[in-house]
């Protein structure tokens, strides 16, 4: 199938702190791929640099054939990268429809079928009875899915989820995974940080592994999880040695 | 090159009052997260209560104003506390408009009181100091005494506040609520009382630098609009939150507009400081001693 | 919903026929003080065109600028100069006057809106202080502090835009009136209109939605400038007098906001309310209080009446409604 997104070599430091640390890895065509490591691992600030919200020191950033480098947020979404943050971001005083259509107006030139585009993907999260709720009034796990949901109307090749499960629980844990899964057949490529391992054992084909900023492991995620180094890298040293 | 040293000399001293002036208001933001737009209403006030103490006392000539800084200090203290109260304590936590706007129109409200009480004469104190100025003859250098006067003392509150916010308990205090005031709140500190003091003590810096002011300006009620969008940016190019930057952006700017407006317009000196302060907000929009995040 | 929505462009049609037929019957309403009340109401109109125009960029978008005055004297000043020293139509300088304000909303926005929040106001107040100064400095041109003035005419000129009567001027600012308003309701349901609402609710999500938020930020931004000026260059050839202190000014500067903000910030008739109730309170309490204490009483009203606006109803005069619907839900009078 090919890499769709190829991270070589990354590197940042903010002040003192090496927060990515020479690191590549490749992200396959049509794969949900978890990107997991504890807690200052560098994962989210990846994908702050993959989305453009920071630049790095060093490395590449390749997008299907098309080097990233020195091209703004807003270029970055119309070559196909899609980002949610760990807290979300609703437009407050706007309702679920008119939020979608917004990012349905940024990437169609015709309000007619900015409108279009708007119904269908709102259709397609199950966002049609809530179009008109404003977005205030919206509890947690459905700003999440409408952060999703905004993303869709780029017609996004790639899409970075940043701990979309973070104060969910368990059955809205469930129809999020299904989300996700849904939007992935349609052949969005996934990557998805997370700490609920069963999320992502459940749904990931594979997983890359990060610590201190650095690769740690890579491979499906049932295995990877069983690594010695990788069980220490979240326990802490401590566990290891005793 | 003697006349360059007089002029960078003369912007010096005057840049160090921009800079006591310039530290309350840092100081503000710092801890409050809020612009003062007041802040050089205090300045005015400041003056004005000099000039009032110094007839009720009966001063002439042979007196100076520099006795009344401890009073004055005090009163614009507790003014200040006062106004807080009153003011600003409601809108605390709100967003960033409703802080503007209410400061603006609390500067508006002081203005008119001061017009009020004061009429809108200039009125002036009358001090021997006024008059007086020392000469460098090896630089043929000539600095007025008034202002050689509010330099050293601007200074030396300047560097008295730094210390005080590193060596001090409240001043401890006062910078964590300024890093952050929630994990301030959640280790036991009294952000409420670090606001209320840094809004008192940007008021008592405010009054002070009125009363080193008092020999040099004569006082009217809308004195402060002469100086406040210089402040302004001078705290916005030091770095908001940095007393250091304050200093060093006030002296900058003193030295700046003093530059400009002697050799190119006296009444385009604004100007340059404006076009300086825009200058750098797009090289370093944090300030020079601003804390600057990573974006690409 | 479409209720309201009806009520409220009933209201609107009314006081427009009002304003429209107020100059046909101020002297018999008012007798003597008929040109004074015209005048007023000719401030309410103007006042609700410059809000207007201040709402695209602070209202919609929200981001407060304070450098709104400066646009607006660039339109007075670029209709009037043209006229008093070359005998030019102002219709020349009006045009002249969009493109110079234009012109500096660019260049004004463009290191101004790398700046956020109050950083942004402060550099546009910063640079509408440089504005002022200025045109303090060069006196050659716009005639310094002294200003400009223009003689009194005999005869109507019209291409000249030079008229006898200053119902003319009300009627021009009264259709200007009209024209920002009616722009300000196309934007809001425009692209644009969407793009500074979201901006307006988090520019850190709409960035990563695909959008550029410093160039929609500019567009409104220049698009408010260029209305402006045209309202400014009206406003000279209707009182005919211009210096930096009447249309440059900083307490200027912050009127227009305030106008806004007291009615009800990025709503459409936001402004219109803000105009209506400033623009009489601020000629009473001058009349009435201006030669007290002074003369620093109404301004102090004034400044008191913002400090309570701010406190008690931050959106506005316009959300009067929901305020004391919320109060009575909260039970108890």
């Amino acid at each position: 199938m090919g890499a769709v997104l190829k991270i070589k070599d990354l590197d940042i430091s903010f002040g003192g702190v090496h927060a990515v640390d020479h690191l590549s890895f490749e992200v396959e065509r049509g794969e949900i791929l978890g990107l997991i490591g504890p807690n200052g691992s560098g994962k989210s600030t990846t994908v702050n640099i993959i989305s453009g919200l920071y630049t790095q020191d060093g490395g590449e950033i390749v997008l299907d054939g098309t080097d990233l480098n020195k091209k703004d947020i807003a270029d970055r979404v119309h070559l196909g990268i899609g980002r949610t943050f760990q807290s979300p971001k609703p437009f407050l005083s706007l309702t679920v429809y008119e939020s979608v259509y917004i990012s349905a107006l940024l990437h169609n030139r015709s309000k007619q079928v900015a409108k279009e585009e708007t119904e269908r993907v709102l259709e397609f999260m199950g966002f049609s009875k809530l179009a008109w709720t404003s977005s205030s009034k919206l509890p947690v796990e459905k700003r999440k899915w409408l952060d999703m949901a905004r993303l869709l109307p780029a017609r996004p090749k790639v899409i970075m989820l940043d701990e979309c499960l973070a104060g969910l629980n368990p059955a809205e844990m469930n129809e999020s995974l299904e989300l996700v899964q849904k939007i992935n057949s349609e052949g969005v490529t996934i990557v998805f940080i997370e700490h609920v391992m069963a999320a992502v054992t459940k749904i990931c084909n594979r997983v890359v592994v990060l610590n201190e900023g650095k690769r740690l492991s890579e491979g499906p995620p049932a295995e990877v999880m069983r690594q010695e180094k990788v069980i220490k890298a979240y326990l802490g040293k401590g566990y290891g040695d005793a | 090159m003697s006349g360059l040293i007089q002029v960078v000399i003369n912007g010096l001293m005057i840049g160090g009052v921009y800079a006591l002036l310039a530290v309350g208001l840092t100081m503000i933001f710092g801890v409050m997260k809020i612009i003062n737009f007041a802040q050089c209403e205090y300045l005015m006030l400041g003056m004005y209560l000099t000039y009032c103490l110094y007839n009720l006392f009966h001063m002439d000539a042979s007196n100076n104003p520099y006795i009344f800084i401890i009073p004055v200090a005090v009163i614009m203290l507790i003014f200040g506390i006062v106004i807080y109260q009153i003011f600003i304590r409601p809108i605390v936590g709100r967003d960033m408009v409703s802080y503007i706007l209410l400061t603006m129109g609390l500067s508006y409200v002081l203005q008119n009181a001061a017009q009020i009480i004061w009429t809108a004469n200039p009125q002036s104190i009358d001090t021997a100091i006024k008059s007086k100025s020392l000469y460098f003859a090896g630089l043929d250098l000539s600095v007025p005494l008034a202002k050689l006067v509010a330099f050293v003392l601007a200074v030396a509150f300047v560097l008295m506040v730094s210390a005080f916010l590193k060596n001090t308990d409240m001043g401890r205090a006062m910078r964590a609520t300024s890093e952050d005031a929630q994990i301030a709140a959640l280790l036991g500190i009294n952000t409420k009382q670090s606001y209320l003091l840094a809004f008192g003590l940007g008021s008592l810096f405010a009054g002070v630098a009125g009363v080193l002011l008092s020999p040099i300006y004569t006082v009217y009620p809308r004195i402060g609009t002469l100086f406040s969008t210089t402040i302004f940016a001078v705290v916005i190019l030091g770095g908001l939150g940095s007393v250091a930057g304050a200093l060093f952006g006030g002296l900058l700017i003193g030295i700046v507009e003093n530059l400009v407006g002697t050799y190119l317009a006296l009444d385009l000196a604004p100007v340059g400081v404006f076009v300086l302060f825009i200058f750098v907000m797009l090289l370093k929009p944090n300030g020079l001693f601003g804390v600057g995040g990573r974006k690409a | 919903m479409i209720k309201l929505k009806s009520k409220s462009t009933v209201i609107v049609l009314v006081l427009l026929v009002l304003f429209f037929l107020f100059p046909l019957m101020s002297k018999q309403l008012f007798g003597n003080t008929g040109n004074y009340m015209l005048l007023i109401a000719f401030n309410i109109i103007m006042y609700t065109a410059m809000g207007s125009t201040w709402n695209i960029i602070g209202g919609f978008g929200r981001q407060i600028s304070w450098s709104h005055a400066a646009f607006f004297a660039i339109g007075a000043y670029s209709a009037m100069i043209p006229l008093v020293r070359w005998n030019i139509s102002p219709i020349v300088g009006i045009l002249a006057g969009m493109v110079v304000a234009m012109a500096a909303a660019f260049l004004i926005g463009f290191p101004a809106f790398r700046l956020k929040g109050v950083f942004f106001s402060l550099c546009t107040l910063a640079c509408g202080q440089i504005v002022y100064r200025l045109l303090l400095h060069f006196t050659g041109f716009t005639g310094g502090a002294s200003g400009l003035v223009m003689k009194k005419i005999n005869s109507d000129r019209a291409l000249m835009l030079l008229f006898k009567n200053n119902n003319v001027y009300y009627y021009m600012m009264l259709l200007l009136a009209v024209l920002v308003v009616a722009v300000c309701i196309i934007i809001e349901k425009s692209r644009l209109g969407y793009y500074l609402k979201a901006i307006r609710e988090d520019e850190v999500a709409a960035e990563s939605l695909g959008m550029r938020p410093n160039q929609v930020k500019l567009c409104a931004f220049m698009i408010s400038a260029v209305l402006m000026a045209v309202i400014g260059a009206i406003y000279a050839l209707r009182f005919k007098y211009l210096d930096p202190e009447s249309v440059a000014s900083h307490d200027l500067a912050i009127r227009i906001g305030m106008t806004v903000i007291v009615g009800g910030i990025g709503t459409v008739w936001g402004p219109l309310i803000g105009a209506i109730i400033t623009v009489p309170l601020l000629e009473l309490t001058n009349a009435y209080f201006g030669n007290m204490l002074n003369g620093g009483l109404s301004q102090l009203l004034y400044g008191l009446i913002l400090i309570i606006m701010v406190i008690f109803m931050p959106d506005g005069v316009i959300s009067i409604k929901s305020l004391w619907q919320n109060h009575k839900v909260k039970g108890g009078l």
